[in-house]
């Protein structure tokens, strides 16, 4: 009997008589049965047995390949822009009657006084998109700098953050920070000087946004560290950018 | 390691590699061969089925968004395991915001700034749901039968209505698989 066999009748067996007398025999190889009873217990768990819904791997897949349109469709604003109905108007016709001349005196007064509604609407759109920019500025409640360490000596960053409906928006700049080597992330993090917590990974520098499900106003230190994609939650301490949380 | 794991992990490679490289059709892939395994971590760390699949789907397209940062020849599994985790603690912290009803409130409990149980043997729930779905149907809900719901090999003879012989059999075999993979899961994890 090998001892994947004894190990077999360990995990499977029926009754406590059972399950003792093949742990004596695996004692008698050196292999301590009790070293799998966490991975025996972990069947008695329900995780093992549930199961995800039959429309999961369609809601994946159209994420990813939302994201690829997305990418291929990406161009600049004005590509987009559709032809001006102005143009459409003025194509020409062989038969001219009273109605027609209506439309086209129409279309001329039209391509006349278009061009300044579009521009007064402009104004008035830009001015609105300036105003929420603005207003959106001073909705901000923390804002820090982040400073370089030994270990990314050209990086720093901004922070920005204010507290929304669905929790703390974090908006980090990020200047000069090399992308992290492969296997592993950057993670950010508050802390307290005893307690230290997570508030979102990105796996490059620039503009990111972060999300928080704490308020910041009770910790003073905010910190980016290098994490290894390791399945280890706790902080590597290998700090890339530290700052120190004020309110503006 | 048994064949069939070889066979799988060989398998698992060559996948990480088209994933790697932005082969959208390798996430559905990477899906069936590991989504269930994804989804029982973040069941154990959430207890819900609902969050669960919201964070194994953002887990995903964390993931794929990452996906240069793979390095197959590390394996994707680990890869993908620990982004999983990560998104079910954010689905667990955000649901704790939401069930505290202000951010103030929630930054002082508990709850948010440690783990939620379930965390400490997520990676072994991975593994032993991998071990549990590599097992044919049959001998997975002979072993879902005798574990999960508790019952003797009497009780599942009647329930399936086959030969309490059979269900020594299949038990002995499905057991013998479980033994191996288990085997070698213990062999990583100490």
């Amino acid at each position: 009997m090998t001892d994947d066999d004894l190990l077999a009748e360990y995990i499977g067996a029926a009754t406590e008589e059972e399950r003792d007398a093949a742990a004596r025999e695996l004692a008698d190889r050196g292999i301590d049965a009790a070293d799998f009873d966490v991975l025996v217990g972990a069947l008695r768990d329900e995780a093992q047995w549930v199961e995800p819904g039959a429309d999961l791997e369609d809601r994946i897949m159209a994420d990813v390949f939302a994201e690829a349109d997305a990418l291929r469709t990406a161009s600049p604003v004005v590509d987009r822009a559709g032809p001006s109905p102005v143009v459409d108007l003025a194509g020409p016709s062989p038969v001219v009657d009273l109605a027609e001349r209506r439309a086209r005196r129409e279309a001329r007064t039209f391509r006349r006084f278009a061009p300044k509604v579009v521009g007064v609407a402009a104004a008035v759109a830009i001015g609105m998109l300036l105003g929420r920019v603005r207003q959106s500025e001073r909705r901000f409640d923390t804002q820090v700098a982040l400073a370089a360490t030994p270990l990314a000596p050209e990086a720093s960053a901004t922070v920005k953050a204010r507290t929304e409906a669905a929790g703390v928006r974090i908006e980090l700049s990020a200047h000069d920070l090399p992308d992290p080597p492969p296997g592993s992330i950057y993670e950010a993090w508050v802390s307290d000087g005893t307690t230290r917590v997570p508030i979102g990974t990105f796996s490059k520098g620039g503009d990111v946004v972060l999300w928080s499900g704490v308020a910041l106003a009770r910790y003073s230190t905010m910190t980016v560290t290098l994490e290894p994609l390791d399945g280890d939650a706790s902080s590597s301490g290998k700090v890339v950018l530290r700052g120190t949380l004020a309110k503006p | 390691m048994d064949t069939n794991r070889a066979e799988a992990d060989a398998g698992i490679d060559a996948l990480a590699v088209r994933f790697r490289d932005g082969d959208a059709e390798s996430v559905r892939e990477l899906y069936r061969l590991t989504g269930r395994a994804a989804y029982a971590v973040a069941y154990r760390v959430l207890g819900n089925k609902v969050m669960a699949e919201d964070a194994v789907q953002q887990a995903f397209l964390s993931a794929w968004r990452s996906r240069e940062y793979l390095d197959p020849t590390r394996g994707i599994r680990l890869w993908l395991f620990a982004i999983v985790k990560r998104a079910a603690l954010d689905v667990h912290r955000r649901e704790q915001l939401r069930a505290h009803g202000s951010v103030e409130d929630a930054s002082a409990h508990p709850a948010l700034v440690h783990d939620p149980p379930g965390i400490e043997q997520a990676w072994e729930a991975w593994r032993v749901r991998e071990a549990v779905q590599r097992l044919p149907a049959d001998e997975r809900e002979l072993v879902r039968l005798q574990h999960f719901v508790g019952l003797t090999h009497n009780e599942i003879a009647e329930k399936l209505n086959v030969p309490i012989g059979t269900v020594k059999s299949r038990s002995h075999r499905a057991h013998h698989r479980l033994a191996a993979d288990l085997r070698a899961l213990k062999d990583v994890t100490t």
